[in-house]
């Protein structure tokens, strides 16, 4: 055996050194890194799991919004018919107005009519007067000679009743 | 077509009724014709106050009668009269046509339409001259009228039936007092009359325009005869227009006729005068200067209920020149009337406005024309402001003085705050009462005098909304009793 | 003496002069003159020196447009 170089002293103090250096490195260097491996392993779940939740979420959110679409597309059509009945009343008031005032400008109008009828008329009946006059007085200058005349002037004397 | 054959009917009816009587008509001859007067030979029966017919169908009024001669004042354009026209009697003494028609037109001197829209259809006649009402007639004025303006209807308050002098320089709110006057007879059941004398168009259309915006037309009757008219038809609006106020009181009505001014009608009056020679006495006016508005302003009166119960209320306008009020017209009114409302300057450039000056205005009627309500908060008001008035001069040594001195001063800065009033803006009854009461009674004594006016528009409004029923009963009642008065002071906290 | 003007339309003879001074014997104070106005057409018109008597058609026409005219 001592040829061989082997001692058994140093394989003995050999093997006790690797026996420490195992238990050393179990304790301080294995334990850790099994656990962190462990970690490792947990962390993925982990991750797993709250991927799975954020979907979930995302999905929910989604038909959360779909839901809110509908809604806001069904109000909107509801003040779309709202507003247009609204355009239709203010239209037709609009227009009850302008009819009213129509009708106010034409009681005006015929009033103005009638005023300026009646002007009319009242012209009429004198201009008739002064022509009838005009008529009279050239028909009797041309037509009553000097006989007529004396006759007038003798009967109007006759007729006068004494004035003082 | 109908109207044309009724006309044709009246018109063979006419003919069919003119007798064949001879046709006698005295007449005479235009001698002389100067600005707006004849001077007429002949005519030698004619009566004073006669209408007659120049040749030109222009009519003309007598109002001088001599001897030889008569002077006339021609009712129209004088531009077409000749010497040696005829002028013929017409037999009538001057009278105008009145009509119920005439309320919300505008008439002139003579009684005719100058709107522009249609003729009166049927009216009477009534004479432009006329006696007064004797004593018999006539009943105490005890029916307030309210003008809507706080200073005049607390301090200065005018009954219908008297005759209220508005005097003041120029531009200083005499019409404006007036227009507020006509408004607020909204609803009051008087008819309002406006004659205006020798004003400008342009007022003229103005104040048409204020009156016709404040829906108040519909109850008044404007007389114009403005600068632009002869001048003889400035000298008859007035009398006309007491014409027409006359046709209303004889059924029993209340009328309120505004002269606005009489100052120009004595200047029309002497330009006549001048003209048909009458001797000129002291500012050239003739001597019948005073009869010219005494017999105009005795015309405006309260008629006993035997004789109607209708009351004519005058408001004659008169202008001062640097505010003397001791020349010729102002002194003539001031003694015909019943007291007058005297509007300074100083007054009316320090803000003050209606610029009225309370110690020398006066109502001779005063307590007799003012509700029970307002009589009562009136008195204090009357009173404070009277102290106010007298330690006017110490304000200017607050801080040496007492503090009752102090305290009056304080009152009366804000008291005289709240008696400025808006133009146009009349108020009724029950709203002057209510700002009165808060203002006499120390409400308005912790705000500042520049805040008191907002104070006063918030209480007004406060009481428009919430107080609503409070105001009716005022209104109708026209008294505060005990339970009113509590829910004022509780109105007016509130609203503060 | 005053005097007192007769419009006619033609020249007056005495006797009618006479016969008008018996109708209206005022006439007597006067001096009487007589024109020619063929505007009247028939009859007379009196002119005094304050007052006219008209007797005449064309006062007469007036008188009716007048009334009529203001009837309207």
């Amino acid at each position: 055996m001592s040829g061989l170089g082997i001692d058994i002293k140093l394989i003995i103090a050999q093997i006790i050194n690797f026996f420490v250096f195992f238990l050393i490195f179990r304790r301080y260097l294995a334990k850790p890194f099994a656990k962190y491996l462990d970690e490792e392993e947990r962390r993925e779940q982990l991750k797993e799991k709250s991927e799975k939740i954020l979907k979930e979420e995302e999905d929910r959110i989604k038909k959360e919004i779909e839901k809110h679409k509908k809604k806001l597309e069904i109000d909107y059509q509801k003040a779309l018919e709202k507003m247009k009945t609204q355009v239709k009343d203010q239209r037709e008031k609009l227009i009850s107005q302008a009819q009213k005032e129509a009708e106010e400008i034409i009681i005006k109008a015929k009033e103005i009519e009638r005023r300026e009828r009646d002007q009319l008329e009242k012209e009429t009946v004198r201009r008739a007067v002064e022509l009838a006059s005009m008529i009279l007085t050239k028909a009797l200058a041309d037509f009553l000679d000097d006989k007529d005349q004396k006759n007038i002037n003798r009967r109007i004397i006759s007729h006068l009743k004494s004035i003082n | 077509m109908k109207k044309l054959d009724h006309l044709i009917e009246k018109a063979k009816s006419t003919i069919q009724e003119i007798g064949t009587a001879p046709i006698i008509k005295d007449y005479g001859q235009v001698l002389e014709v100067k600005d707006g007067v004849a001077i007429i030979s002949g005519l030698s029966n004619v009566g004073y106050g006669e209408v007659v017919e120049f040749q030109n169908q222009v009519k003309g009024y007598v109002i001088d009668i001599d001897e030889e001669r008569n002077g006339t004042i021609i009712l129209g354009d004088y531009l077409g009269i000749k010497g040696g026209d005829l002028v013929f009697r017409l037999g009538y003494t001057l009278s105008v046509p009145v009509s119920k028609e005439m309320i919300g037109r505008v008439v002139n001197s003579l009684g005719h339409p100058v709107d522009g829209l249609e003729n009166f259809t049927q009216t009477t006649n009534y004479p432009v001259e006329k006696i007064a009402p004797g004593v018999i007639k006539r009943k105490s004025v005890d029916v307030p009228l309210q003008t809507g303006i706080k200073v005049i209807d607390a301090l200065v308050p005018i009954g219908r039936g008297q005759r209220e002098l508005i005097i003041g320089d120029r531009g200083i709110g005499k019409t404006t007092l007036a227009v507020d006057t006509i408004i607020n007879q909204k609803g009051q059941n008087v008819i309002c009359i406006y004659c205006a004398i020798g004003q400008r168009n342009s007022k003229i259309a103005s104040v048409i325009e204020t009156i016709r915006e404040n829906g108040a037309m519909n109850h008044t009757i404007v007389v114009s005869a403005s600068a632009s008219e002869p001048v003889s038809l400035q000298y008859l609006a007035p009398y006309t227009a007491t014409a027409i106020g006359e046709y209303f009181m004889d059924q029993g009505k209340d009328v309120l006729i505004v002269y606005d001014d009489l100052t120009k009608h004595a200047w029309a009056y002497r330009q006549l005068s001048l003209i048909l020679r009458r001797p000129a006495g002291r500012e050239a006016y003739p001597g019948d200067v005073f009869y010219l508005h005494s017999r105009l302003l005795e015309r405006a009166c309260r008629l006993d209920e035997k004789y109607g119960g209708g009351s004519i209320t005058a408001l004659p306008i008169v202008e001062t020149l640097e505010g003397d009020i001791s020349t010729y017209i102002p002194t003539n009114v001031i003694s015909i009337t019943d007291g007058q409302i005297f509007l300074e300057t100083d007054l009316f450039n320090s803000g003050i406005r209606p610029a009225v000056n309370i110690g020398l205005s006066v109502s001779r009627v005063g307590g007799a024309a003012q509700t029970k309500a307002m009589k009562k908060v009136a008195g204090k008001l009357k009173l404070d402001l009277a102290q106010y008035r007298e330690m006017a001069a110490f304000s200017q040594f607050e801080s040496e003085l007492d503090e009752q001195t102090r305290q009056f001063l304080n009152r009366g800065a804000r008291l005289t705050q709240i008696l400025v009033q808006d133009k146009n803006q009349p108020l009724s009854l029950a709203h002057q009462v209510a700002i009165i009461y808060a203002a006499a009674n120390g409400y308005l004594d912790k705000i500042e005098v520049t805040k008191v006016k907002e104070s006063e528009e918030r209480i007004l409004s406060y009481l428009n909304q919430k107080g609503r029923r409070w105001l009716e009963r005022v209104n109708k009642k026209n008294v505060i009793e005990e339970e009113d008065e509590v829910e004022l002071k509780k109105l007016i906290n509130e609203a503060l | 003496m005053k005097k007192v003007v007769i419009y006619s339309t033609y020249e007056l003879s005495h006797q009618e002069i006479d016969k008008l001074v018996e109708k209206i014997p005022s006439l007597k104070n006067y001096q009487i003159v007589n024109q020619v106005d063929k505007s009247l057409i028939a009859g007379l018109v009196i002119k005094f020196a304050d007052r006219i008597i008209d007797l005449s058609i064309k006062g007469r026409l007036n008188n009716i447009s007048k009334k009529l005219y203001e009837e309207t």
